[in-house]
């Protein structure tokens, strides 16, 4: 296995967020969507992911409906609410905001060497 | 519950069931890509469930997020509900602005007549006896035949000895004191108390002590015991109050201690000093003088009847060894509730089951308004009912509106329960309050506030019974069909009607009590007073001390002040009485010279009064033959007396006195000469009649204490400070006190304020009643009138006119009111006969008041009608005949 970064709650959630924002999709879809996307340097646990999707389901965040998947088979489908839509707006922009602070504090101790 | 189980317990099998398939899903997705990469099925099923981990564990975590938001959701739906329940009954109340604010109204001035009575009474009832363990109190009375009287000093004494039953006695009494200040005497009212009683109530003193046994006795220390307020007013709270002294009736006294604040002794009124029971020496040894109330806490276990037998025996022997005084003595135990409050307590509880009628009966006309309403609005819960709404949701939506009105009702109400409580308590008049000192600080507290929720949620559900139990019920296809009405709905109706008629009925009822007494009332301040009371001051006056030994001495005071205040600019007259009218007091046996002596048990009476020159001609009292008595009717003269007109007539034929001589047996070897006849005053209580009454002069029957009157253009206050200035120039040591217009002696006079507190309990409920009976009645017809709207519609178009539909409805109506005031009038003859005892001057049925209550009734109610009357004339025959 590729080395894999562990995640902080707050960030999973804003990635599986992210990975619904281009439509509706089953769990399966959205591990694989992460993956792909990170290039495989993301690994989402499965059960944390699953906790993830259904904690914030309850929350409102996502909502969810059984469908037919590619191949034909039973899969329940979760896409972003309206509330869920304005949650992964903020999420975006106080991760970058923090992302970008703690990058600014590494480049100026590369600066000075 | 059973229900609800099978309701819910599918949908966690369904959550849960749903989660294991998701996960599957996943698993099987995956192991999808690992066998296209080359892996065998079994190895890829293996390696995706690895990779998993744990997957029991996540089921169970998933399950238990679902199961919460589930629960989550379902509370924010039942919430949801509630809240557009309560958008529609804050619209339908909108809807009808008028006929919510009549219920709104109705409930609250009900509500709050309950919440104030209910503070009053609990004021009165917890508060009256603030002692500790107050059950356990009692009061210990004499009896003679079943006259009850206070017990003598030797008796309490041989009680406190013997008995067994007490694990305390005391006694206290109460008598005015003058209290020497700087700028003037004052005069206090005194407790008087044996050692170990502010224990024995549990009242412990909240600086230095109570009483000594040593300090009990005629010659014992002076001592004195302040009350908490007097020691703030005098003192200002400062505890070096304590050692210093106060003189009292020109004697010294050492301040022993200060009792605690909301200390006191209900039947004493305002107390501000205690001095001990026993200084007074002349009482303690006389077995036939009754004046010690006497308290007692009985032993645990012990009962009242129990300690009564066990005096019953003391008394017995005391019986056989002093039969001069107690020969037919006994013992009586009363609980210290029943001694404190006996006259309020019933007064107060009576007034609370009054007011719980007023309410019962504005929540049954509430309730048939909203029932009205209901029917009114079948089609709408037929529809609900058939579009899918639930009984419960149907029974909840009624309960809401119920909720929303109580709700609104009762703030409301609370606000007025406020003014209630001011309202009685300023009805009441000051002598009653000063012996109930707790209900000056009554006020709707957190208790009351409990009592009113309380209440409130009983209404509740009392109003939304019939509504609900009709929607319940309203779910059959008859109500969309408009099918006939159902003989439930009959019942009701009738008795709705039923109670429209108990309602007017009481009200009249309420309505000719009130009558009845306030022209008891308005009788009694017509009385002829044989003396004209306005533009009089009245004031005592007490002398006490050394300077005031020899009746020479008081009698030169009385005379030079008069003559000092009949100097002053402004004053007409002036004068001095022994006892003011209006006040009863001392009376004496007598004969007239020349008369066999009767039997002592036949001997006449009559009233006494000691006066002073200008006493009559101050008061407006005519002179009939003779002449007044004046500045020579004193020592050096023979003894001479007035008698009124009625003793006059009595005793001598021809009514001439003149000439004619009396003796008294008070004065045993004297004989006095009538030398004046005045005209009748009525010396003792308003109501009743003067009687035979004898007049001395002060100069030949001296006495300590006096009534000043004064006759001036003065304003009272002014007045007042002149006079006050006058006796302090003489004496700073003599106190005026009790200054007042003698037109308030007539106010005040008991059998006005006995009138009085009832009138205005009276008149309010009545006034309640009357509000609540004429909204319910208007309710009625005005409902009835929607509900024949139709028929009225047809009637108009067959060519019937308005006259003829506003008599129809008028009609129905007064029918109700009717009935209604032939049942009152009925009831009205009952109370008349159970309020004898407080009417004056007038019989039970007096027509005035009876044919006054029931036009005002009959007038009021066919305005009510009248209302309903007038929208039925208007209604459009086209639209009433196409509604269907």
């Amino acid at each position: 296995m590729p080395s894999s970064l562990e995640l902080l709650q707050g960030t999973l959630d804003l990635i599986i967020l992210k990975a619904l924002a281009a439509g509706p999709a089953h769990g399966y879809a959205v591990a694989r969507t992460i993956r792909a996307a990170s290039d495989a340097a993301l690994v989402v646990e499965d059960r944390a992911l699953y906790v993830a999707l259904h904690r914030m389901e309850a929350r409102d965040w996502i909502a969810s409906e059984w469908g037919l998947s590619e191949n034909n088979r039973r899969a329940k489908y979760y896409r972003l609410t309206a509330e869920g839509r304005r949650a992964l707006r903020e999420k975006t922009a106080d991760w970058s905001a923090y992302a970008e602070a703690v990058f600014r504090v590494l480049r100026m101790g590369e600066a000075r060497s | 519950m059973i229900r609800w189980l099978r309701r819910v317990l599918p949908r966690w099998h369904t959550t849960e069931r749903e989660i294991e398939d998701e996960l599957a899903f996943h698993l099987e997705q995956r192991a999808e890509e690992l066998v296209a990469r080359g892996l065998s099925p079994a190895e890829a099923r293996r390696a995706a469930e690895q990779e998993f981990g744990n997957l029991a564990a996540t089921q169970v975590e998933l399950a238990r997020i679902d199961q919460l938001s589930a629960q989550r959701r379902q509370r924010a739906a039942w919430w949801g509900d509630l809240m557009s329940d309560l958008r529609f009954g804050l619209r339908l109340l909108a809807h009808a602005p008028g006929f919510s604010a009549l219920l709104i109204l109705t409930l609250a001035l009900a509500v709050g007549a309950n919440t104030a009575s209910f503070t009053v009474l609990r004021a009165a009832l917890l508060r009256g006896l603030p002692y500790h363990d107050p059950e356990r109190l009692v009061h210990l009375w004499e009896t003679t035949g079943d006259h009850r009287s206070e017990a003598s000093y030797p008796d309490f004494l041989d009680w406190r000895a013997e008995s067994q039953s007490f694990s305390a006695l005391g006694g206290y009494n109460e008598s005015d004191v003058v209290v020497a200040r700087p700028e003037g005497a004052e005069v206090r009212v005194a407790g008087r108390a044996t050692p170990g009683f502010f224990e024995l109530l549990g009242a412990t003193p909240v600086l230095g002590r109570g009483f000594h046994p040593e300090e009990d006795v005629p010659d014992g220390a002076p001592a004195v015991v302040l009350s908490q307020a007097y020691w703030q007013s005098r003192f200002g709270g400062d505890p070096a109050a304590l050692d210093s002294t106060i003189t009292l009736d020109g004697r010294p006294f050492q301040v022993i201690g200060v009792l605690p604040a909301g200390f006191h002794v209900a039947p004493l009124g305002e107390v501000d000093l205690w001095l001990t029971l026993g200084r007074t020496a002349e009482r303690r040894s006389e077995r036939g003088n009754h004046w010690v109330n006497v308290v007692g806490r009985l032993r645990d276990g012990i009962t009242a009847r129990q300690a009564e037998a066990e005096l019953g025996q003391i008394m017995a022997r005391l019986a056989r060894e002093y039969p001069a005084s107690n020969q037919g003595r006994r013992a009586v135990v009363l609980p210290l509730r029943d001694a404190f409050m006996g006259t309020v307590g019933p007064v107060l509880v009576a007034l609370f089951a009054a007011m719980a009628v007023v309410l019962a009966i504005a929540c049954a006309n509430i309730a048939s308004l909203l029932l009205a309403r209901a029917l009114g609005r079948e089609q709408e819960m037929g529809v609900r009912a058939a579009l899918g709404a639930s009984r419960w949701r149907l029974a909840r939506q009624l309960l809401v509106e119920s909720l929303l009105l109580v709700t609104i009702g009762c703030i409301l109400g609370l606000a007025f329960a406020q003014a209630g409580v001011r309202l009685v308590i300023g009805a009441l008049p000051d002598s009653l309050l000063a012996h109930l000192p707790y209900l000056r600080s009554a006020v709707v507290d957190r208790a009351a506030l409990g009592y009113t929720a309380l209440l409130a949620s009983g209404t509740v559900l009392a109003l939304g019974f019939g509504p609900i139990v009709h929607a319940v019920k309203a779910d059959g296809g008859g109500l969309m069909g408009r099918g006939p009405r159902t003989t439930a709905t009959g019942s009701l109706l009738r008795l709705r009607d039923g109670l429209i008629v108990g309602e007017i009925a009481l009200t009249l009822v309420l309505l000719t009590g009130t009558a009845l007494v306030g022209r008891s009332l308005a009788e009694l301040l017509r009385l002829n007073l044989g003396f004209v009371p306005d533009r009089i001051l009245a004031g005592r006056i007490s002398l006490s001390g050394p300077r005031y030994r020899t009746p020479a001495s008081q009698q030169r005071f009385f005379l030079d002040l008069l003559a000092g205040i009949r100097r002053l600019p402004g004053v007409t007259s002036a004068g001095a009485i022994t006892n003011l009218p209006l006040n009863s007091g001392n009376s004496n046996t007598f004969r007239v010279e020349g008369e066999p002596e009767p039997e002592p048990s036949a001997r006449l009476e009559a009233t006494t009064r000691a006066v002073s020159e200008g006493y009559f001609p101050t008061l407006g009292v005519p002179l009939v033959a003779g002449r007044l008595l004046d500045t020579r009717d004193d020592s050096a003269h023979r003894l001479s007396v007035l008698v009124n007109a009625s003793l006059a007539a009595r005793l001598f034929p021809g009514g001439n006195p003149l000439g004619g001589r009396l003796r008294l047996y008070a004065f045993a070897d004297s004989t006095w000469d009538i030398v004046g006849v005045v005209g009748d005053v009525r010396t003792g209580p308003l109501e009743v009649p003067p009687p035979p009454t004898i007049y001395f002069s002060h100069l030949q029957v001296p006495s300590t204490r006096m009534a000043l009157v004064i006759r001036s253009t003065l304003e009272p206050g002014a007045l007042a400070r002149e006079v006050r200035a006058l006796i302090r120039d003489w004496d700073p040591g003599v106190p005026l006190y009790d200054v007042a217009p003698l037109q308030s002696e007539v106010e005040s006079a008991s059998a006005v304020a006995a009138r009085r507190v009832p009138l205005i309990l009276l008149g309010a409920f009545a006034g309640a009643a009357l509000l609540v009976a004429v909204v319910g009645l208007y309710g009625v017809v005005s409902f009835n009138v929607v509900r024949r709207s139709r028929e009225f519609g047809i009637r108009q178009a067959l060519g019937a006119g308005p006259g003829q539909i506003r008599k129809m409805v008028l009609w129905q109506g007064a029918i109700l009111a009717g009935a209604g005031i032939a049942v009152g009038g009925v009831l009205s003859l009952g109370l008349g006969r159970a309020l004898q005892g407080m009417l004056f001057g007038i019989g039970p049925g007096d027509p005035v008041a009876l044919l006054g209550a029931g036009g005002l009734l009959a007038l009021v109610t066919l305005m009510a009608s009248y209302l309903p009357a007038r929208r039925a004339t208007r209604i459009d025959p086209t639209v009433a005949l196409r509604s269907e």
